[in-house]
């Protein structure tokens, strides 16, 4: 049976919402645009409100808690360095490494777990929406890569040295590479973790994100204690 | 415009409408359809208006933000009498005329006296429009409780310091009465009070009875500190979840979400008040319209439920963030929780708003309504694209204003063309089926059966001369320094 005038608007608003999410996201994540990480969680958002409206009521669930697990692991990120503002971000991992690697002890182990916890929810994010056809991967794969240059924006990345004069070309390459690289490990497990997921129950897959909510909230406590 | 005409339009409206009681029925829908565009109008150019240079007339001050909100709130009212509006609603639509002349002056006024006792009146009207078809006792209640808590408030204030203008801080048992006088009557407690009006012809009230106390009270509460913001946010998300744990939609639930949310944002950011007032407002009404509509306009709504990119939900959202982080920074215990309960306001806006639209569709679907909510929706996006300035905030509060615009634009082009064409090729694509939820107006309502409405009647009636009272007492009071403050004395 074909679909009727509702369920057509609603494809067209989630198509809509997922392409527009897309845009907004790459423009502040590819630094086309300056702002704060949270004006660039708006493309997360509606990227994730797209996807929403194709599925039922559990993967719903598991597609909202895994944004927020992701939000919040890039909130983390904000409060650890006291910044929203991507470019600053970018300019203190430019100068102290990435974040991940930056101690003190107790804070590096705080980042490493909202980093977990956002890979494990950023692969259950991915298993929410099956995926058939090619068109359909070409916009999942898209989608993770938004997912994915956020938290590589927020955990691992300097700035990429484009349009600098007094920069080398070898540095520039080395930059540039270095982003895709990571962001193409991010994908790769989210992807991968996705259709991992997929074959799991869901009570397994509600388990799974309970647990990477609980990592993310010893994370913020770790944070939050930290000096 | 002189801020005469666009106060006192809505009465001339009431009026005329009032008189059309008497039109033959063909004509009625006509008149009444004119009356809610020219009221909606009204309502955006006093918006406008406010958005401007400060205009005074008599007690009143025309501006930012309390104009804003104000005049957004009888727009929307307007908006919903003429979409759920039919020929034998043109009573109700007279009083939403009425009602919307009185919170216009009320929440504009200067002075408390006059302030209140013009409250009082739009009161009136709206207990009126409570009672049309049949009376909601539980609404009533809450117009009475909430007014009288309001009259403590500014009373308390008023006396304390013998200053009698409308208050622009308040602190201690008046903050607190204040705060309970807009929580009962703005719709933040679901179930039950005003939400009784959904899926009435009394539902064009539910944006007066929200826009009303944000106009009045959003600032003197917005110097209330962190911990209330946290406990508003609480509720919001604990809101959330009950509407989306419930097989069915409860609307009666889900509409006190946005005003919770509204008064986390206004609290944790006093910069962020008429972004987040203006977005509390387009989703109530958005919900009061929500049994009727159908197709882009039902979906697409959830934007604004869920305070959702590129809205001026979302605006206020991140113009609350941003702060909260940097307190959260210091460190804060109270600002980190400000800053985490803000994502999850993210996350809950977008489960909430896909649950929203993937609402069954109602069988008796209308174009009007349809018309009002797409319009709706344009003016939530529109604000939420226009320079954060025009909410009263910061121009780069989302990055350099002009290359966001640049963004938003080429995200909203592509946007409308991927769903143009997800819309034709969903013609010919069988098999998808949307999962649809069942949407409820069910409230917690007074019955015969459970309660003597006699009796509830009477308690509403006593709380109104009680209220009466202290507005006299006030006034008498106010006389007896000729209105001055002490140090004129």
């Amino acid at each position: 049976m074909a679909p009727t005038h509702a369920e057509r608007s609603t494809l067209a608003v989630a198509a809509g919402a997922r392409a527009g999410g897309l845009v907004l996201a790459l423009g502040y994540l590819t630094g086309l645009v300056g702002g704060a990480l949270a004006a660039a969680a708006a493309g997360l958002a509606l990227i994730t409100f797209g996807r929403c409206l194709r599925m039922d009521r559990i993967d719903q669930a598991l597609a909202a808690a895994g944004l927020a697990v992701v939000a919040g692991a890039l909130g983390i990120v904000a409060l650890r360095w006291g910044s929203m503002e991507l470019a600053e971000l970018r300019s203190v991992q430019a100068v102290l490494g990435p974040t991940l690697l930056v101690g003190p002890e107790t804070t590096a182990v705080a980042v490493t777990a909202a980093a977990v916890a956002a890979t494990l929810a950023l692969a259950l994010w991915v298993a929410a929406l099956p995926v058939r056809g090619l068109g359909a991967w070409a916009w999942t794969g898209l989608e993770t890569l938004a997912m994915a240059l956020a938290l590589v924006t927020a955990f691992w990345g300097p700035k990429v040295l484009l349009g600098l004069e007094e920069v080398p070309g070898s540095e520039v390459v080395d930059s540039v590479a270095g982003w895709a690289a990571a962001s193409a490990a991010v994908i790769t497990l989210g992807i991968g973790g996705g259709l991992l997921a997929r074959l799991l129950a869901a009570r397994v897959r509600v388990a799974v994100m309970a647990v990477a909510t609980l990592a993310l909230l010893v994370a913020a406590g770790l944070i939050a204690g930290a000096p | 415009m002189s801020p005469v005409i666009l106060y006192s339009v809505h009465v001339v409206l009431a009026l005329l409408l009032a008189g059309a009681v008497f039109a033959p029925r063909r004509w009625r829908r006509a008149i009444l359809v004119a009356a809610a565009t020219i009221g909606s109008a009204a309502g955006i150019a006093l918006a406008v208006a406010a958005a401007g240079d400060e205009a005074v007339w008599r007690s009143t001050t025309l501006g930012q933000p309390r104009g804003v909100i104000a005049g957004a709130a009888v727009a929307c009212a307007w908006l919903l009498a003429g979409a759920l509006g039919n020929d034998r609603t043109l009573g109700s639509a007279a009083l939403v005329g009425l009602a919307s002349s009185g919170v216009l002056l009320a929440s504009l006024n200067d002075w408390v006296v006059p302030g209140l006792a013009l409250w009082l009146a739009s009161s009136v009207a709206l207990v009126a429009l409570l009672s049309q078809d049949e009376l909601r006792v539980g609404a009533l209640l809450a117009i009475g409780l909430s007014d009288l808590a309001l009259v403590g408030a500014f009373a308390l204030h008023a006396l304390d310091d013998r200053v009698w203008t409308v208050p622009e801080s308040l602190g201690g048992l008046p903050l607190g009465l204040a705060l309970a006088s807009l929580v009962v009557r703005s719709g933040a407690l679901p179930l039950t009070g005003v939400w009784e009006a959904l899926d009435s012809p009394a539902a064009p009230a539910l944006p007066l009875f929200l826009g009303g106390p944000l106009a009045l009270l959003g600032v003197p509460l917005s110097a209330a500190g962190p911990w209330l913001a946290v406990a508003a946010l609480v509720a919001a998300l604990g809101l959330c979840g009950a509407a989306l744990a419930g097989r069915e939609l409860s609307l009666s639930l889900l509409g006190s979400w946005p005003v919770w949310l509204s008064l986390g944002l206004l609290v944790a950011a006093p910069a962020a008040l008429q972004a987040g007032a203006l977005a509390a407002l387009f989703a109530v009404t958005m919900v009061a319209l929500c049994t009727a509509t159908r197709g882009v306009a039902r979906a697409a709504g959830g934007l604004l439920l869920g305070f959702l990119p590129p809205t001026a939900g979302w605006v206020a959202i991140v113009a609350t963030a941003v702060p909260a982080f940097d307190r959260a920074g210091g460190p804060s215990v109270v600002w980190s929780l400000v800053a985490g309960l803000l994502l999850l306001t993210v996350a809950a806006g977008v489960a909430l708003a896909a649950r929203l639209a993937r609402r069954s569709a109602h069988n008796t679907s209308e174009v009007r309504p349809t018309v009002a909510a797409s319009v709706l929706l344009i003016a939530g996006l529109c604000l939420g694209l226009a320079p954060p300035s025009v909410l009263g905030l910061a121009r780069d509060t989302l990055g350099d204003f002009d290359r966001v615009l640049s963004l938003s634009g080429a995200a909203l082009i592509l946007a409308l063309v991927a769903g143009a064409i997800a819309y034709r090729r969903g013609a010919g694509r069988a098999g998808f089926v949307a999962p649809e939820v069942e949407a409820t107006t069910a409230t917690l309502v007074y019955s015969e059966d459970r309660a003597d409405t006699a009796v509830m009647v009477g308690v509403a009636a006593l709380i109104a001369v009680g209220t009466l009272a202290v507005v006299i007492y006030l006034a008498i009071e106010g006389l007896s320094y000729g209105f001055l403050p002490p140090s004129n004395l």
